[in-house]
């Protein structure tokens, strides 16, 4: 009863919220003057930032996501007290309803974190978060530094900055992984190309090499049943001249274009079709989740999977059912003139706002600021070097158990962006042996070919909140139909046809208008 | 059942048994696959092979929540606000229901119309946070009492269970010269405890199951219920790379879903510990208290 209370109640609380926020905002903008302060050279450029080393002297309360750790005692909490002089008081629990109902009642937050964009824009709007631009010009010169124009744009609203980014390393950390023992035993090379992948397939099936029993032979495994998954299998999907799935927008000449406009979309579902046809896709597919394919591929009856290098656990399990097996990434596939992409990490993680009845917004900006000085970066990220963590030829490892105080840092970032903090990642990423060889694999093999989707930089669009949903669950339906059934793919131009009718018109249209602004 | 049962009956009987057998077992046997995934060992578990019995028995999973402070501290307020906002519930439905139930009560008809108005609609989520937060009960364990506290399903039930009892015995109860505050404990209640069993489950059940309010009036980890904390332990299941904090031999061996297992087992463990004991009271409250409306 209380679960189901929470759904029908979440749209009201939004809409009755934000009018709250509106006739909050009105009457406490004068507050937002008053903690702003006045900035008197700003262009000139001139800095009045504290130099690095002198320590700022503030409480500031903050809320961020609900994790499994006591911040009040979390070793991140004192090293940011003992480094940067922020004493951070920390609460959790951010759900959008309830950030909604604790910004429009005035509550005493400095900084909340939150990852939803559209909220964003409406807050700022309804002056339900302070305006940061100004600060940022007087108290933020290493914020200044680390994001471009575009990556602030993306947090901004009418030109003006409400919030501090924090961007996601940028690595490889999905692809195709493949049984390179069975490669071996049937004397094949790596498949380079869609074509060559179904060869090797083709041979899995018929010489069942790994000796599982030909009927139990599963070529080819992937999550066609993840919710919303709309074959996206970035690697592949790619060598067909589309993003990570049919559906996905693509830049073409100028302009964006979805992934169905091309001719790739139909040859693309049309290979899978042909997998499923011949046996060579896991007959579960259309319903498997990413756990169930991982259960498989740790059983040992799958050749090729999609996988993601956090599957440690699924090559523990490989290795104990044939300690021969040997999993290895495919570098992604190569179009027709042999170019390589595949889809990475980096983008908008989350961002900070300060609430408008915060008072200390100056402060916030300057212990962001401290934070991604080079100074105190890498020791609140990893700790001290041969304590806590170690480089290796330029390479970061975690040292156990002292490095597992760092292990809920990230619950205290207050911004942070992918170039300084990618190679640090790594001490994360190589928590156990198995994991390291996982991450080292695919980034050395598809590192070089990372793009960020297009429209992972644009604005969300009105009709991605209008059509959104209900075109993904559209097409998640079709989609799965298509690569299962022969009659289904013969109407792939209707599917178009339908698809741009239920809103992927409308999507396209929107974000060609957002991409031209951007030249 | 010692009387001799013709045909019909039996076939009546083998039938009522296959059905409540199967039943039963659809019950049972996803939380048996739950206690043996959370037994068994990690790469049994990653690799699906795990059905009703354990196999690689370990504990660690188990080891590892209870070494866990965040899992006593949220299993702690869960208790506290099972039990306080039970005790006060039920004090607060017979307290209304008593009244409520005598035929005598002026206006009786628009007071239960009242509550019963309260059952249909309500603020809202809006009003309600804000009243909270004037009343200054944000973060304190009464935000997520307050609210469910009262139950006027509950005080219903109570009601007509009053209702139901024979008159003639308070009519005894006042010649002796009783009054009726002690009419209502001496007399009444030690009659009510089957329907006072049972709405004792229905609230201890609600409160400890208590997700929603508890995730919007709370923000300080220290107040923080086992449902809150059972989905943080599944995200960090789901996040690898700020996995569960385990020395590096014991994290080897156990899946996250071994985890989320042994999580969710420690805490449906009381209210399943709980039910057997009010059981009896409670099929009898839920008749009792219905049918004589």
């Amino acid at each position: 009863m209380r679960m189901g209370k929470k759904g029908i109640v979440g749209s009201l609380v939004l809409a009755a919220s934000l009018t709250l926020a509106g006739c909050g905002g009105q009457s406490t903008d004068n507050a937002a003057s008053t903690a702003t302060p006045s900035a008197p050279s700003t262009a000139s450029g001139v800095s009045s930032a504290p130099a690095s080393g002198s320590k700022l002297n503030t409480q500031l309360k903050f809320l961020s996501y609900q994790d499994n750790f006591d911040p009040e005692t979390d070793y991140e909490r004192q090293a940011i007290k003992d480094m940067l002089g922020v004493d951070i008081v920390p609460t959790m629990g951010n759900d959008d309803d309830k950030v909604n109902l604790i910004l429009s009642s005035g509550q005493d937050y400095d900084m909340i974190s939150m990852n939803n964009r559209n909220l964003l824009a409406m807050y700022a709007k309804n002056k339900a978060i302070q305006p940061l631009t100004t600060l940022i010009d007087q108290y933020g010169p290493n914020l200044k530094n680390a994001f471009t124009q575009e990556e602030w744009d993306m947090v901004s609203v009418d030109g003006e900055i409400y919030a501090l980014p924090t961007f996601n390393y940028e690595a490889v950390t999905d692809g195709l992984i493949i049984r390179k023992d069975w490669l071996d035993k049937l004397g094949l090379p790596m498949p380079t190309t869609p074509d060559e992948l179904y060869q090797t397939l083709k041979a899995f099936k018929e010489q069942d090499p790994g000796g599982v029993g030909k009927d139990n032979v599963i070529p080819f495994a992937y999550h066609a049943g993840e919710d919303g998954n709309l074959l996206e299998i970035s690697g592949l999907a790619e060598a067909f001249g589309l993003g990570r799935g049919p559906t996905d927008f693509i830049e073409q000449g100028g302009k964006i274009v979805s992934g169905l406009d091309t001719p790739g979309a139909k040859e693309y579902i049309a290979y899978l079709n042909k997998l499923n046809k011949e046996d060579l896709l896991d007959p579960d597919a259309a319903a498997s989740k990413h756990d169930k394919v991982m259960e498989k591929v740790g059983a040992g009856y799958v050749g090729a999977a999609t996988m993601s290098c956090w599957d440690s656990g699924a090559v523990r399990a490989l290795k104990e059912s044939d300690p021969n097996a040997e999993l290895a990434f495919l570098p992604p596939m190569k179009d027709p003139n042999g170019n390589q992409k595949i889809s990475g990490t980096g983008g908008l993680y989350s961002f900070v706002i300060v609430p408008q009845a915060s008072k200390k917004a100056a402060d916030v900006v300057q212990y962001a600021n401290a934070f991604l000085d080079p100074a105190n970066y890498t020791k609140l990220i990893l700790g001290d070097e041969n304590v806590t963590y170690k480089v290796e030829d330029g390479k970061y490892y975690p040292i156990f158990p002292a490095f597992d105080k760092l292990n809920k840092g990230r619950w205290f970032y207050p911004v942070n962006e992918s170039k300084m903090y990618t190679p640090l990642f790594g001490a994360r990423a190589r928590k156990e042996p198995e994991m390291a060889a996982l991450w080292d694999d695919i980034n050395a093999k598809a590192d070089s070919y990372v793009y960020t989707p297009v429209v992972n930089q644009a604005p969300v669009v009105q009709a991605e909140q209008d059509f959104g949903q209900q075109l993904r669950t559209f097409s998640h339906e079709q989609l799965i139909k298509m690569m299962l059934d022969d009659s289904s793919l013969a109407k792939f131009d209707d599917f178009v046809k339908q698809w741009k009718e239920k809103g992927g018109q409308a999507l396209a249209d929107q974000y060609n208008e957002w991409y031209q602004t951007t030249k | 059942m010692i009387h001799r049962l013709t045909k019909g009956d039996r076939v009546f009987v083998a039938v009522c048994y296959t059905v409540l057998i199967v039943t039963g077992l659809l019950v049972a046997l996803p939380v048996l696959n739950l206690i043996s995934v959370s037994l068994s060992g990690g790469n049994l578990v990653y690799a699906g092979a795990i059905k009703l019995w354990p196999e690689q028995l370990q504990f660690d999973a188990y080891r590892y929540v209870i070494q866990s402070k965040t899992f006593f501290s949220a299993f702690r307020v869960s208790v506290i606000m099972t039990l306080l906002g039970s005790v006060l519930g039920l004090l607060l439905a017979v307290m209304a229901a008593y009244p409520l139930s005598k035929p005598g009560l002026p206006a009786r008809k628009w007071i239960v119309l009242a509550f019963v108005f309260t059952m249909m609609f309500s603020g809202g989520i809006v009003p309600q946070y804000l009243l909270i937060n004037k009343l200054h009960l944000l973060n304190t364990i009464w935000a997520v009492i307050f609210p469910s506290v009262t139950s006027v399903f509950n005080l219903l039930i109570v009601k007509n269970f009053f209702e139901a009892l024979p008159g003639e015995i308070e009519e005894a109860a006042k010649i002796d010269g009783a009054s009726q505050l002690k009419i209502l404990f001496t007399i009444m209640l030690p009659l009510s405890k089957p329907v006072l069993a049972t709405i004792f489950l229905f609230f201890a059940v609600g409160f400890w199951n208590d997700y929603f309010n508890a995730r919007m009036y709370i923000t300080d980890q220290h107040l923080m219920p086992l449902q809150v904390y059972l989905r943080t332990v599944i995200f960090e299941a789901q996040d690898p790379t700020g996995n569960f904090k385990l020395d590096q031999n014991s994290l080897r061996n156990v899946a996250p879903q071994s985890i989320i297992n042994a999580t969710v087992f420690l805490s449906m463990l009381p209210m399943a510990v709980l039910y057997p004991f009010l059981q009896k009271h409670f099929l009898r409250g839920m008749v009792i208290g219905s049918v004589k409306g």
